[in-house]
C-alpha cells in the first residue's frame, strides 16, 4: 500500500512536472474552532491539526479534521461532545470537499488580499450536506492565510440533543477555519 | 466535578506503545482496524525526529516521515527543545488518521 502510494506520488511529479506541483498548496496544521452560546455556558474548543490541499490550478478544496483532536478545557464537555453529540468513535472525520469557484480572481503568488466563494459538501457525522460560504486568503511575503467563519445547524447531521438539556445548547455551531497554506514542493 | 479539567497525558496510564514506522503502517493499511487499537488511546510513540514546527504558539515534532507524503506528528503541551534526527519517545493520546496519524497533548519521556 505505502509503496503503491510512493510511487503514484512519484509518477504523478514525473508526468505533471514541476509546472501542476507547483500549484498545490497544503496544510497539516489547519485551525478549526467552533463556538456556541447557550443560556447556561459557552461551549468552544479548537483543534490544530486540520489537513487540508488547495489546487490552485482549478480551485479544488478538500479539508479534514478529526473529531478527537478538539480540545476542550472542562473533561466532561470533552467526553460529552465526542460520545454524546458527535460519537466520535464510530465517525471520527469531519471533511469538506469542494471547490473556490472564483479561484480565477485570486492569485496566490501575489501579495493581496482576496474573497473567495467557497462551495462545497460538508461531512459531519457521518451526514453529508452542501453547504457555500465566503472566505478570505491573505497573502503576504510568501505566507498564505485562509480563513473563513460559517454556521452549521446540528439537526442538518442528525445531532440530537438530549431533551434534558435541549434548552440549555444552541440549535446552531459557529465553526472558525483559519489555514496557513504552504507549497507542496517545500515537503 | 463538572468543571475538571482535561487529565495532564503524563498522569494518564499507557495503553499501548509501539513504534512510529509500525503505527504508520498500521493506519495506512488498515485505517478501521488501527482506530479500534489507538483511537482516544494514551500511546507511547517512539520514532526518529523528521521535523520540529512551530505554529502560533504551538510546537508540532514529526515522526517517521516517509519522504514527506506523512508521518506521526505529535502535537506538543508545550514548547520543547528536540533537534531533527534524534530517537525520541513521546506520549499522548492518539486522535486518528488524515494524511498522517495525528497525536494530541503530546509530551516527551
Amino acid at each position: 500500500m505505502m509503496i503503491i502510494k510512493k510511487m503514484i506520488f512519484i509518477l504523478l511529479v514525473l508526468v505533471s512536472g514541476n509546472q501542476l506541483v507547483a500549484q498545490k498548496y497544503f496544510t497539516k496544521k489547519g485551525e478549526v474552532s467552533f463556538f456556541s452560546h447557550a443560556p447556561m455556558e459557552d461551549i468552544k474548543a479548537v483543534s490544530n491539526t486540520g489537513s487540508s490541499v488547495l489546487d490552485a490550478a482549478n480551485g479544488k478544496l478538500q479539508w479534514a479534521v478529526l473529531i478527537k483532536s478538539f480540545a476542550f478545557t472542562k473533561a466532561l464537555m470533552q467526553e460529552h461532545f465526542n460520545e454524546n453529540y458527535m460519537e466520535s468513535t464510530q465517525f471520527p472525520k469531519a471533511k469538506f470537499t469542494g471547490t473556490i469557484d472564483n479561484m480565477t480572481a485570486i492569485d496566490l503568488k501575489k501579495d493581496g488580499e482576496y474573497n473567495a466563494q467557497v462551495s462545497g459538501v460538508l461531512e459531519i457525522h457521518g451526514k453529508e450536506k452542501k453547504i457555500a460560504t465566503n472566505a478570505k486568503f491573505l497573502v503576504a511575503k510568501g505566507k498564505i492565510i485562509a480563513t473563513s467563519v460559517f454556521k452549521v445547524y446540528l439537526a442538518d447531521y442528525g445531532i440530537e440533543i438530549p431533551s434534558v438539556v435541549k434548552d440549555k445548547i444552541a440549535k446552531e455551531v459557529e465553526i472558525s477555519i483559519k489555514s496557513n497554506y504552504e507549497l507542496l514542493d517545500k515537503m | 466535578m463538572y468543571n475538571k479539567e482535561v487529565d495532564k497525558v503524563a498522569d494518564l496510564k499507557t495503553d499501548q506503545k509501539v513504534e512510529a514506522k509500525t503505527l504508520l503502517t498500521e493506519f495506512e493499511s488498515d485505517e478501521l482496524a488501527a482506530n479500534k487499537l489507538y483511537l482516544d488511546k494514551t500511546i507511547e510513540v517512539s520514532g526518529m525526529v523528521t521535523k520540529v514546527e512551530e505554529n502560533e504558539g504551538i510546537t508540532s515534532v514529526y515522526l517517521a516521515s516517509e519522504e514527506g507524503l506523512s508521518a506521526v506528528i505529535c502535537q506538543m503541551e508545550e514548547a520543547v527543545n528536540v533537534a531533527v534526527g534524534s530517537e525520541i519517545v513521546v506520549k499522548g493520546v492518539c486522535s486518528g488518521y488524515l494524511m498522517d496519524v495525528i497525536m494530541v497533548r503530546c509530551i516527551i519521556l
